[in-house]
């Protein structure tokens, strides 16, 4: 037989071995047996004792001669029944440990790596797990930022609501201001078309006094050619002695009635003088106050067109707070949006951490166990090693 | 003149800011100022001539006789004629329009160290009617047409 030859020695040394103990085992017992059966028979026989020994040994040769074929069959029978077909698995068993040792020592090669593996797979996760918590951190800071900003954007738009309310009140008050500033544009027309009316009308005035005045003079004359007549008429009537004293009552009558035209014409006179002043003074005054007229309805224009600059300023600075205003809200809008997405990003990295933290236990787990894998696979090693050189210590024969 | 009656007539004239009279029968008549005509050699005091209606005469400037001042024409400015003892004679004054009584009574002698100028002998007296201050010429010594401004005469002032 092909896998007979190498363990043919170890199987003939393995058969003899048997053999032997089989003797040893069982040779013994008989020995005593036969020989308890011997002393047995010979008390109750009452044989003597040297007989008892030849029987004895008799029995033992008889034993003997009886036993060799027995056992020289038994021989053939172990060695073709049990020794052949044990070498046989001897051998395969040898074989296998041979091939159980060279997989232990791949399979234990296989768990370091996988253990080293497993370390580096642990030293990731450890920064994937530092990163999620630097993440998370982050993120909810992030989101105290986004919360901040946010409680911005809304004062803002309470603001520039506020802006716009303002300018809108501030339109309204430009406008009504333009209104009376074009109604004030009217009345100034209107006072200077009657300043101007005033103005010819003293002018009038003054041509009038002046003509009074003429007129005063002529009867101021008149006065003094009377008073004059009426002196000589006196004198006259003087000269005339005691007829003429009739005269002379007329004449002084007709001298206090000049006397009195003159007066009058005097006080006339400077009344009319005084008017011709105030009048002249009136004239300039008009002339001046036109003038002031002329320049405060210029300023006047000028302040309407002001006021409407600011009616379309302030117009379009609500335009713009508006659209500041709907801008800052969906900001807002965004910046609820954002701080939503950080805490799912917050609650995900957790979640992740977690996870991660799980998958290092399980990678810790699967070290240990890769570790007691590639240590068992190395005992399992050992033990092919040892048992490989066990069968080869087997001798069957 | 003298004239002795319970009042008398004065005509009135202004010179400056005094008052002065004329007995009225001493005056013929007022006229409104017109320029005198300068006469050659003509003695100090007369200012010139006029024409009163056909008849030259000498206009006195009695403002330089009695205040010692030129007479400056105003348009109230009269020329009083009045008869001197040598014919009518003119008397340039700042107005004249009135005729006023004065009692006799009322008229007191002329003090010479009240009056205004050595002049004092050209007046009669003064008389005062409510609140104004009258001096009444001497027709016969302010008319002179000659000047009498040398005081020379110390022959009193006729009746008082």
């Amino acid at each position: 037989m092909p896998g007979e030859y190498r363990g043919s020695g170890r199987n003939r040394s393995v058969s003899f071995k048997l053999t032997m103990m089989a003797w040893v085992t069982i040779g013994p017992a008989v020995a005593i047996g036969l020989l308890t059966t011997a002393l047995f028979a010979g008390f109750v026989l009452r044989v003597d004792f040297v007989s008892l020994i030849w029987i004895a040994a008799f029995g033992g040769v008889v034993m003997l001669v009886c036993a060799i074929p027995g056992q020289l069959a038994y021989r053939n029978a172990l060695r073709q029944r049990v020794l052949a077909p044990l070498g046989e698995v001897v051998s395969q068993m040898q074989t296998s440990a041979e091939s159980v040792m060279t997989a232990a020592g791949q399979l234990a090669g296989a768990a370091s790596e996988i253990n080293s593996s497993c370390l580096e797979i642990g030293s990731a996760m450890q920064k994937i797990s530092n990163g999620l918590d630097l993440q998370s951190s982050e993120v909810e800071a992030m989101s105290t930022s986004t919360e901040s900003m946010t409680a911005s954007f809304n004062n803002v738009a309470a603001r520039a609501d506020e802006t716009r309310e303002m300018s809108r009140q501030a339109a309204a008050a430009a406008l009504l201001g333009e209104e009376i500033t074009n109604e004030t544009i009217r009345k100034i027309a209107a006072v200077r078309n009657a300043i101007e009316a005033l103005s010819s009308s003293i002018a009038v005035l003054g041509v009038r006094s002046k003509e009074i005045g003429t007129i005063v003079g002529v009867i101021t004359s008149i006065a003094d050619q009377t008073n004059l007549l009426s002196l000589n008429a006196a004198i006259e009537a003087a000269r005339a002695g005691q007829l003429g004293q009739g005269f002379a009552v007329v004449a002084e009558q007709v001298n206090t009635l000049s006397e009195r035209s003159a007066k009058a014409a005097e006080q006339i006179g400077a009344l009319i003088g005084e008017i011709q002043d105030e009048t002249a003074e009136s004239v300039k005054r008009m002339e001046i106050s036109a003038a002031e007229v002329v320049l405060g309805s210029e300023l006047a224009d000028k302040t309407g067109e002001a006021l409407h600059q600011i009616t379309e300023a302030v117009g379009r600075t609500a335009a713009l707070a508006d659209e500041i205003a709907s801008a800052m809200a969906d900001r807002a809008q965004d910046a609820n949006k954002l701080d939503r997405s950080m805490h799912d990003i917050a609650a995900v990295a957790e979640e992740s951490a977690g996870s991660v933290q799980q998958s290092a236990a399980a990678t810790e787990e699967q070290a240990a166990c890769t570790q007691e894998i590639a240590a068992a696979a190395q005992e399992l090693a050992d033990m092919a090693r040892r048992l490989r050189e066990s069968a080869l210590q087997f001798e069957l024969d | 003149m003298a004239v002795t009656q319970e009042s008398r007539q004065f005509v009135l004239f202004r010179l400056g800011d005094e008052e002065y009279g004329l007995p009225i029968l001493s005056v013929r008549c007022v006229i409104c100022y017109m320029e005198p005509t300068p006469v050659p050699l003509a003695p100090r005091g007369i200012e010139g001539v006029i024409d009163l209606r056909g008849q030259l005469i000498p206009v006195v400037d009695i403002s330089m006789r009695l205040l010692a001042r030129e007479f400056e024409p105003e348009p109230r400015s009269r020329i009083v004629v009045a008869e001197g003892d040598s014919g009518l004679v003119g008397l340039a004054v700042d107005s004249a329009g009135e005729v006023v009584s004065i009692l006799a009574s009322d008229i007191r002698p002329a003090s010479k160290e009240t009056l205004p100028v050595a002049a004092a002998e050209a007046y009669e007296g003064v008389a005062s009617i409510e609140d104004r201050f009258i001096l009444l010429l001497d027709p016969a010594k302010a008319l002179l047409e000659t000047e009498f401004m040398p005081p020379v005469a110390e022959d009193g002032d006729g009746d008082n």
